[in-house]
Protein backbone atom coordinates (compact mmCIF):
# COMPACT_ATOMS: atom_id res chain seq x y z
CA UNK A 1 0.00 0.00 0.00
CA UNK A 2 1.50 3.18 -1.15
CA UNK A 3 1.14 6.34 1.26
CA UNK A 4 -0.78 9.15 -0.33
CA UNK A 5 1.25 12.20 -0.68
CA UNK A 6 -0.29 14.89 1.68
CA UNK A 7 1.05 17.87 -0.31
CA UNK A 8 4.16 18.70 -1.99
CA UNK A 9 7.08 19.05 0.58
CA UNK A 10 9.01 22.42 -0.01
CA UNK A 11 11.87 22.51 -2.08
CA UNK A 12 14.80 24.53 -0.41
CA UNK A 13 14.62 28.03 -2.39
CA UNK A 14 18.21 28.57 -2.53
CA UNK A 15 19.03 25.49 -5.27
CA UNK A 16 18.30 26.96 -8.54
CA UNK A 17 18.77 30.63 -6.81
CA UNK A 18 22.13 30.29 -5.28
CA UNK A 19 22.41 33.47 -2.95
CA UNK A 20 25.03 35.94 -3.40
CA UNK A 21 26.41 39.46 -2.70
CA UNK A 22 24.91 42.05 -5.62
CA UNK A 23 27.82 44.57 -4.39
CA UNK A 24 30.34 41.71 -4.33
CA UNK A 25 29.82 40.46 -8.05
CA UNK A 26 29.54 43.82 -9.36
CA UNK A 27 32.91 44.18 -7.72
CA UNK A 28 34.90 41.36 -9.05
CA UNK A 29 33.27 42.23 -12.85
CA UNK A 30 34.37 45.71 -12.77
CA UNK A 31 37.53 44.48 -11.33
CA UNK A 32 38.14 41.81 -14.10
CA UNK A 33 36.99 44.25 -16.63
CA UNK A 34 39.52 46.58 -15.39
CA UNK A 35 41.91 44.23 -15.32
CA UNK A 36 41.45 43.21 -18.79
CA UNK A 37 41.63 46.75 -20.08
CA UNK A 38 44.65 47.51 -18.06
CA UNK A 39 46.71 44.66 -20.01
CA UNK A 40 44.89 45.57 -23.47
CA UNK A 41 45.75 49.24 -22.82
CA UNK A 42 49.45 48.84 -22.09
CA UNK A 43 49.81 46.44 -25.30
CA UNK A 44 48.72 48.69 -27.36
CA UNK A 45 50.27 51.78 -26.28
CA UNK A 46 53.91 49.50 -26.43
CA UNK A 47 52.56 48.49 -29.48
CA UNK A 48 51.81 52.15 -30.80
CA UNK A 49 55.25 53.52 -29.14
CA UNK A 50 56.86 50.38 -31.24
CA UNK A 51 55.05 50.80 -34.53
CA UNK A 52 55.01 55.29 -34.53
CA UNK A 53 58.57 55.54 -35.33
CA UNK A 54 58.08 53.34 -38.91
CA UNK A 55 54.92 55.96 -39.85
CA UNK A 56 56.77 57.61 -42.69
CA UNK A 57 57.53 60.87 -41.71
CA UNK A 58 55.54 62.38 -45.27
CA UNK A 59 51.88 60.95 -43.43
CA UNK A 60 52.89 63.01 -40.59
CA UNK A 61 53.88 66.16 -42.45
CA UNK A 62 50.61 65.74 -44.25
CA UNK A 63 48.46 65.33 -41.59
CA UNK A 64 49.50 68.91 -39.88
CA UNK A 65 49.70 70.88 -43.00
CA UNK A 66 51.33 74.09 -41.18
CA UNK A 67 51.84 75.37 -37.45
CA UNK A 68 48.76 77.68 -37.36
CA UNK A 69 50.45 80.04 -35.38
CA UNK A 70 51.16 83.87 -36.51
CA UNK A 71 54.78 84.58 -37.25
CA UNK A 72 55.62 87.80 -35.60
CA UNK A 73 59.27 87.56 -36.27
CA UNK A 74 60.40 86.65 -39.29
CA UNK A 75 63.67 87.93 -39.42
CA UNK A 76 64.23 85.84 -35.90
CA UNK A 77 62.40 82.61 -37.03
CA UNK A 78 65.24 82.78 -40.49
CA UNK A 79 68.11 83.11 -37.95
CA UNK A 80 66.28 79.94 -35.88
CA UNK A 81 65.87 77.89 -38.72
CA UNK A 82 69.51 78.43 -40.10
CA UNK A 83 70.83 77.15 -36.84
CA UNK A 84 69.10 74.61 -36.38
CA UNK A 85 70.30 73.54 -39.98
CA UNK A 86 73.78 74.41 -39.17
CA UNK A 87 73.13 72.07 -36.15
CA UNK A 88 71.87 69.32 -38.40
CA UNK A 89 74.35 69.53 -40.88
CA UNK A 90 77.05 69.14 -38.52
CA UNK A 91 76.18 65.39 -37.62
CA UNK A 92 77.67 62.27 -39.45
CA UNK A 93 75.42 61.43 -41.31
CA UNK A 94 72.61 64.68 -41.33
CA UNK A 95 69.21 64.01 -39.82
CA UNK A 96 67.07 62.73 -42.45
CA UNK A 97 63.51 64.87 -40.86
CA UNK A 98 63.52 68.30 -41.94
CA UNK A 99 63.00 70.90 -38.86
CA UNK A 100 61.06 73.80 -39.02
CA UNK A 101 61.73 76.33 -36.22
CA UNK A 102 59.45 79.22 -35.19
CA UNK A 103 59.28 81.36 -32.72
CA UNK A 104 56.34 82.43 -30.80
CA UNK A 105 55.01 85.25 -28.71
CA UNK A 106 55.08 83.42 -25.04
CA UNK A 107 56.61 84.33 -22.03
CA UNK A 108 56.83 81.25 -20.85
CA UNK A 109 60.02 80.44 -21.52
CA UNK A 110 59.89 76.91 -22.68
CA UNK A 111 60.18 74.58 -26.60
CA UNK A 112 58.14 72.25 -27.43
CA UNK A 113 58.55 69.60 -30.68
CA UNK A 114 55.57 68.55 -32.25
CA UNK A 115 53.93 67.09 -35.34
CA UNK A 116 55.53 67.51 -38.66
CA UNK A 117 58.96 68.55 -37.54
CA UNK A 118 57.88 71.58 -36.02
CA UNK A 119 60.10 73.37 -33.67
CA UNK A 120 58.14 76.28 -31.33
CA UNK A 121 60.57 78.65 -29.31
CA UNK A 122 58.56 80.76 -26.91
CA UNK A 123 60.12 84.50 -26.76
CA UNK A 124 60.78 83.83 -23.27
CA UNK A 125 63.05 81.21 -23.81
CA UNK A 126 65.57 83.61 -25.80
CA UNK A 127 65.57 85.77 -22.33
CA UNK A 128 66.80 82.83 -20.44
CA UNK A 129 69.96 81.71 -22.67
CA UNK A 130 73.14 84.03 -23.07
CA UNK A 131 74.49 82.47 -26.03
CA UNK A 132 73.76 80.87 -28.97
CA UNK A 133 75.25 77.51 -27.36
CA UNK A 134 72.73 77.77 -24.51
CA UNK A 135 69.60 78.64 -27.59
CA UNK A 136 71.55 75.40 -29.42
CA UNK A 137 71.09 72.97 -26.71
CA UNK A 138 67.82 73.54 -26.49
CA UNK A 139 66.85 73.65 -30.32
CA UNK A 140 68.86 70.30 -30.76
CA UNK A 141 67.20 68.82 -27.62
CA UNK A 142 63.85 69.49 -29.65
CA UNK A 143 65.72 68.47 -33.36
CA UNK A 144 66.33 65.19 -30.92
CA UNK A 145 62.52 65.12 -30.27
CA UNK A 146 61.81 65.14 -33.90
CA UNK A 147 64.46 62.81 -35.48
CA UNK A 148 63.75 60.09 -32.31
CA UNK A 149 59.59 60.77 -33.88
CA UNK A 150 58.66 61.22 -29.90
CA UNK A 151 55.91 63.80 -31.21
CA UNK A 152 53.95 61.17 -33.85
CA UNK A 153 54.51 58.01 -30.44
CA UNK A 154 53.21 60.28 -28.12
CA UNK A 155 50.50 61.01 -30.08
CA UNK A 156 49.77 57.71 -31.47
CA UNK A 157 49.75 56.59 -27.56
CA UNK A 158 47.12 59.02 -26.49
CA UNK A 159 45.23 58.14 -29.57
CA UNK A 160 45.13 54.59 -29.06
CA UNK A 161 44.19 55.25 -25.03
CA UNK A 162 41.39 57.54 -26.27
CA UNK A 163 40.26 55.51 -29.23
CA UNK A 164 39.87 52.16 -26.35
CA UNK A 165 38.88 53.73 -24.13
CA UNK A 166 35.91 55.53 -25.88
CA UNK A 167 35.24 51.82 -27.74
CA UNK A 168 34.53 50.85 -23.84
CA UNK A 169 32.70 53.68 -22.20
CA UNK A 170 30.74 53.81 -26.16
CA UNK A 171 31.32 57.49 -26.14
CA UNK A 172 31.90 60.00 -28.52
CA UNK A 173 34.44 58.90 -31.00
CA UNK A 174 36.17 62.47 -30.78
CA UNK A 175 39.97 61.43 -29.13
CA UNK A 176 41.28 60.94 -32.65
CA UNK A 177 40.08 64.43 -33.82
CA UNK A 178 40.56 66.42 -30.81
CA UNK A 179 44.33 64.84 -31.02
CA UNK A 180 44.57 65.64 -34.42
CA UNK A 181 42.92 69.32 -34.08
CA UNK A 182 45.38 70.32 -31.28
CA UNK A 183 48.10 68.95 -32.10
CA UNK A 184 48.99 71.32 -34.93
CA UNK A 185 48.98 74.10 -32.68
CA UNK A 186 50.54 74.71 -29.03
CA UNK A 187 50.03 71.24 -27.45
CA UNK A 188 53.06 70.52 -24.63
CA UNK A 189 53.51 67.14 -25.89
CA UNK A 190 54.14 64.65 -22.19
CA UNK A 191 57.86 63.05 -23.27
CA UNK A 192 58.41 60.53 -21.33
CA UNK A 193 61.63 60.52 -18.79
CA UNK A 194 63.36 58.21 -21.46
CA UNK A 195 62.69 60.50 -24.24
CA UNK A 196 63.66 63.50 -23.02
CA UNK A 197 67.28 61.93 -22.04
CA UNK A 198 67.80 60.15 -25.20
CA UNK A 199 67.11 63.61 -26.48
CA UNK A 200 69.15 65.22 -24.14
CA UNK A 201 71.74 62.85 -25.14
CA UNK A 202 71.63 63.60 -28.86
CA UNK A 203 71.73 67.30 -27.98
CA UNK A 204 75.02 67.09 -26.51
CA UNK A 205 76.37 64.95 -29.20
CA UNK A 206 74.89 67.77 -31.85
CA UNK A 207 76.42 70.28 -29.59
CA UNK A 208 79.72 68.78 -29.55
CA UNK A 209 79.68 68.04 -32.99
CA UNK A 210 79.25 71.79 -33.93
CA UNK A 211 80.62 73.60 -31.76
CA UNK A 212 83.58 70.89 -30.53
CA UNK A 213 82.23 71.51 -26.83
CA UNK A 214 79.59 71.49 -24.67
CA UNK A 215 79.92 74.39 -23.14
CA UNK A 216 76.36 76.61 -22.47
CA UNK A 217 74.28 73.18 -22.77
CA UNK A 218 73.11 73.49 -19.20
CA UNK A 219 72.12 77.28 -19.69
CA UNK A 220 68.44 76.66 -20.02
CA UNK A 221 68.43 74.19 -17.28
CA UNK A 222 70.03 76.66 -14.77
CA UNK A 223 68.23 79.53 -15.44
CA UNK A 224 65.15 77.45 -15.12
CA UNK A 225 66.83 76.22 -11.51
CA UNK A 226 67.25 79.90 -10.60
CA UNK A 227 63.62 80.62 -11.11
CA UNK A 228 62.55 77.50 -9.04
CA UNK A 229 62.05 80.39 -6.31
CA UNK A 230 60.31 82.19 -8.53
CA UNK A 231 57.99 79.35 -9.01
CA UNK A 232 56.84 79.39 -5.37
CA UNK A 233 55.60 82.75 -5.72
CA UNK A 234 54.60 82.39 -9.02
CA UNK A 235 53.49 79.16 -9.61
CA UNK A 236 50.97 79.94 -12.16
CA UNK A 237 53.40 81.10 -14.45
CA UNK A 238 56.18 78.34 -14.13
CA UNK A 239 53.79 75.58 -13.47
CA UNK A 240 53.27 74.43 -17.13
CA UNK A 241 57.58 74.63 -17.79
CA UNK A 242 58.08 72.48 -14.73
CA UNK A 243 54.87 69.92 -15.63
CA UNK A 244 56.41 69.44 -19.10
CA UNK A 245 59.87 68.74 -18.36
CA UNK A 246 59.63 67.66 -14.38
CA UNK A 247 63.73 66.36 -14.08
CA UNK A 248 65.14 69.97 -14.37
CA UNK A 249 67.47 69.26 -11.95
CA UNK A 250 68.38 65.40 -12.34
CA UNK A 251 69.07 66.71 -16.86
CA UNK A 252 71.76 69.26 -15.06
CA UNK A 253 73.46 66.92 -13.17
CA UNK A 254 73.96 64.69 -16.44
CA UNK A 255 74.84 67.78 -18.59
CA UNK A 256 77.18 68.78 -16.03
CA UNK A 257 79.26 65.39 -15.81
CA UNK A 258 79.39 65.75 -19.81
CA UNK A 259 80.58 69.06 -19.02
CA UNK A 260 83.92 69.18 -16.98
CA UNK A 261 86.07 67.20 -19.62
CA UNK A 262 85.20 69.93 -22.11
CA UNK A 263 87.20 72.73 -20.54
CA UNK A 264 86.05 76.07 -20.35
CA UNK A 265 85.76 77.11 -24.49
CA UNK A 266 84.40 80.32 -26.27
CA UNK A 267 80.56 80.78 -26.46
CA UNK A 268 78.91 82.29 -29.07
CA UNK A 269 76.63 85.36 -28.76
CA UNK A 270 73.05 84.97 -29.71
CA UNK A 271 72.52 85.90 -33.37
CA UNK A 272 71.53 89.30 -33.78
CA UNK A 273 67.99 88.93 -34.98
CA UNK A 274 67.50 86.79 -31.60
CA UNK A 275 69.40 89.12 -29.17
CA UNK A 276 67.49 92.41 -30.27
CA UNK A 277 64.04 90.64 -29.05
CA UNK A 278 65.54 89.77 -25.30
CA UNK A 279 64.32 91.84 -23.00
CA UNK A 280 66.91 94.08 -21.88
CA UNK A 281 66.47 94.04 -17.94
CA UNK A 282 66.12 90.10 -18.57
CA UNK A 283 64.00 87.77 -16.91
CA UNK B 1 20.21 8.88 -7.47
CA UNK B 2 18.24 7.22 -9.97
CA UNK B 3 17.21 9.53 -12.73
CA UNK B 4 15.13 8.39 -15.82
CA UNK B 5 12.18 10.02 -17.93
CA UNK B 6 10.67 6.80 -17.53
CA UNK B 7 7.41 7.16 -15.54
CA UNK B 8 7.83 4.11 -13.84
CA UNK B 9 10.73 1.70 -13.15
CA UNK B 10 10.31 -1.81 -14.29
CA UNK B 11 11.20 -4.10 -10.92
CA UNK B 12 10.49 -1.09 -8.20
CA UNK B 13 7.39 0.47 -6.98
CA UNK B 14 6.86 3.98 -5.75
CA UNK B 15 6.75 4.18 -2.31
CA UNK B 16 6.74 8.25 -1.84
CA UNK B 17 5.51 10.41 -4.07
CA UNK B 18 8.04 13.44 -3.38
CA UNK B 19 6.39 16.28 -5.99
CA UNK B 20 7.88 18.22 -8.78
CA UNK B 21 10.97 19.56 -8.22
CA UNK B 22 12.97 21.28 -10.91
CA UNK B 23 16.48 22.81 -12.18
CA UNK B 24 17.33 26.10 -14.20
CA UNK B 25 20.22 28.01 -14.87
CA UNK B 26 20.64 30.97 -17.30
CA UNK B 27 24.14 31.62 -18.75
CA UNK B 28 25.88 33.63 -20.70
CA UNK B 29 29.41 33.46 -22.83
CA UNK B 30 31.98 35.72 -22.96
CA UNK B 31 31.99 38.73 -25.54
CA UNK B 32 35.48 36.38 -26.65
CA UNK B 33 32.80 33.37 -28.00
CA UNK B 34 30.31 35.65 -29.02
CA UNK B 35 32.38 37.34 -31.50
CA UNK B 36 33.91 33.87 -32.55
CA UNK B 37 29.87 32.57 -33.13
CA UNK B 38 29.82 35.38 -35.34
CA UNK B 39 32.14 34.80 -37.30
CA UNK B 40 31.23 31.06 -38.17
CA UNK B 41 27.88 32.59 -38.80
CA UNK B 42 29.34 33.60 -42.02
CA UNK B 43 31.20 30.43 -43.08
CA UNK B 44 28.71 28.17 -41.23
CA UNK B 45 29.56 25.01 -38.99
CA UNK B 46 28.97 24.04 -35.75
CA UNK B 47 28.81 27.00 -32.83
CA UNK B 48 31.30 25.07 -30.65
CA UNK B 49 31.09 27.93 -27.61
CA UNK B 50 27.29 27.59 -27.90
CA UNK B 51 27.56 23.76 -27.36
CA UNK B 52 29.32 24.08 -24.71
CA UNK B 53 27.52 26.88 -23.40
CA UNK B 54 24.45 24.50 -23.33
CA UNK B 55 26.59 21.55 -22.04
CA UNK B 56 27.74 23.66 -18.97
CA UNK B 57 23.94 24.58 -18.39
CA UNK B 58 22.43 21.13 -18.63
CA UNK B 59 25.09 19.81 -15.77
CA UNK B 60 24.90 22.80 -14.01
CA UNK B 61 20.98 22.52 -13.87
CA UNK B 62 20.78 18.78 -13.54
CA UNK B 63 23.64 19.35 -10.29
CA UNK B 64 20.48 21.37 -9.10
CA UNK B 65 17.31 19.35 -9.59
CA UNK B 66 19.63 16.35 -8.05
CA UNK B 67 20.41 18.86 -4.72
CA UNK B 68 16.63 19.46 -4.97
CA UNK B 69 15.78 15.77 -4.77
CA UNK B 70 18.16 15.30 -1.72
CA UNK B 71 16.73 17.51 -0.08
CA UNK B 72 13.41 15.95 0.03
CA UNK B 73 14.97 12.79 1.00
CA UNK B 74 14.09 11.38 -2.53
CA UNK B 75 16.20 7.87 -3.88
CA UNK B 76 15.20 8.57 -7.54
CA UNK B 77 14.02 11.40 -9.80
CA UNK B 78 11.25 10.10 -12.67
CA UNK B 79 9.88 11.51 -16.61
CA UNK B 80 12.69 13.83 -16.53
CA UNK B 81 11.94 16.87 -19.43
CA UNK B 82 14.66 19.25 -20.52
CA UNK B 83 13.65 22.88 -21.62
CA UNK B 84 15.56 25.85 -23.05
CA UNK B 85 14.55 29.04 -23.88
CA UNK B 86 16.66 32.27 -24.97
CA UNK B 87 16.19 34.94 -21.64
CA UNK B 88 18.42 37.89 -23.91
CA UNK B 89 20.57 37.94 -26.63
CA UNK B 90 23.85 35.52 -26.05
CA UNK B 91 22.47 34.30 -22.55
CA UNK B 92 19.57 30.87 -22.22
CA UNK B 93 18.22 28.90 -19.62
CA UNK B 94 18.14 25.46 -19.55
CA UNK B 95 14.98 24.22 -17.13
CA UNK B 96 15.09 19.96 -16.43
CA UNK B 97 12.17 19.14 -14.29
CA UNK B 98 11.05 15.43 -13.24
CA UNK B 99 9.10 14.15 -9.92
CA UNK B 100 11.07 12.71 -7.05
CA UNK B 101 10.17 9.73 -5.66
CA UNK B 102 11.22 7.59 -3.00
CA UNK B 103 11.48 3.90 -5.10
CA UNK B 104 11.57 0.49 -3.41
CA UNK B 105 12.50 -3.03 -4.65
CA UNK B 106 8.99 -4.84 -5.27
CA UNK B 107 8.88 -7.31 -2.88
CA UNK B 108 8.32 -10.93 -4.23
Amino acid sequence: MTPLPDGNPRVPEHINNPPQNALLEFGSLVAMVGLVMAALTLLLVLLAGFLAPHIPFRWEAAAVSDVPVSAPWPQADAALNQLADDLMASMDPPPAIPVQVRLIDMQIPNAFATLGGHVLITRGLLDSVTSENGLAMVLAHEIGHIQHRDPIAVLSRSAVIGLLWAAVTGGENFAMQTLFGQSGGLTALRFNRDMERRADQYALEMLAAHYGHVQGADEFFQAMVAHQSLADQDAGRWQALFQSHPLTRERIKALQQALPAQGEAERRPLPPALHKLTRPEGP
Amino acid sequence: MLISNLEMVPGMRVRRHLGLIQGSTVRAKHVGKDFMAGLKNIFGGELTGYTELMNESREAAMARLQEQATALGANAILNVRFATSTIAVGASEILVYGTAVELERMGV
